[in-house]
């Protein structure tokens, strides 16, 4: 199958904040759930079974990430991402988002995120890193699905 | 995967009611993107472009969206494979 080409612009520098920054958000999140889950029954053996496979499908997920800031192609503004890999790209990237959401960014409102009001002046200097990262995980993200959506001739999203 | 010790009445009720369809719900959250979501219900429930769509501007605007209905058993399949996905998703009981 076809393999995904990202390709990102960074200044200088950049690419290595990110990557650092990612791999300490990732190993807080370690062993962890990005939100809180929501299994559909209360009995005691579901809740743990349900709470458990989710775990161990966000930690495969979670590794699928963490080798995109260790490919060596990533400090020089590109990723290749395997189309079987892609789906966890994207899982990765949205419970790495919402579990910065809840920390760095948790002091606004749903509202304020959804309008992108949110910006580096309005955080504190120890979450901008938090924050970059949210955006780029977002970029990340809609760079797959539009290679996607090109592999299947959907083109724009 | 449920050990249940009921009387009988209470064995027919929980069968009727696992009978009844049960809605599978997406939730409105302010961090996956739009075409993520629309992604993501084309995978999970192979709805076509449009539909996603449908489906994904109800959560925008609305807060919710009910995305499949039928018995539980497959409901609640559904309902982990989206928050495997880190959607906000519930099950809810049917309306009487």
């Amino acid at each position: 199958m076809a393999d995904l080409k990202l390709n990102f612009s960074f200044f200088p520098g950049v690419a290595q904040t990110l990557e650092k920054a990612m791999t300490r958000l990732l190993e807080e999140l370690e062993g962890r759930l990005p939100r809180s889950p929501a299994p559909p029954d209360d009995d005691p053996d579901f809740v743990a079974w349900w709470e458990s496979s989710l775990r161990e499908r966000f930690a495969a997920d979670a590794e699928v990430l963490r080798a995109v800031f260790e490919d060596s192609d990533f400090g020089e503004g590109s990723c290749t991402v395997s189309v079987e890999k892609a789906d966890s790209l994207m899982r990765a990237c949205s419970g790495l988002r919402l579990a910065i959401r809840q920390t760095a960014l948790g002091q606004f409102s749903d509202e304020a995120l959804e309008a992108g009001a949110v910006t580096p002046t309005a955080v504190r200097a120890e979450h901008h890193e938090a924050l970059f990262c949210f955006w780029f995980l977002g970029l990340l993200q809609e760079a797959v699905i539009q290679a996607l959506n090109n592999l299947e001739g959907l083109g724009e999203a | 995967m449920h050990d249940h010790q009921e009387t009988p009445s209470a064995s027919t009720e929980s069968q009727t009611s696992t009978a009844l369809p049960w809605n599978v719900v997406v939730l409105n959250d302010p961090v996956n993107l739009m075409s993520y979501v629309v992604l993501v219900f084309r995978k999970v429930f192979g709805f076509d472009d449009a539909k996603a769509r449908k489906h994904m501007l109800e959560v925008h605007e609305q807060g919710r969206s009910v995305v499949w209905t039928g018995e539980r058993e497959q409901a609640e399949g559904y309902v982990h494979t989206l928050q495997q996905w880190q959607l906000q998703a519930i099950l809810e009981r049917p309306t009487d």
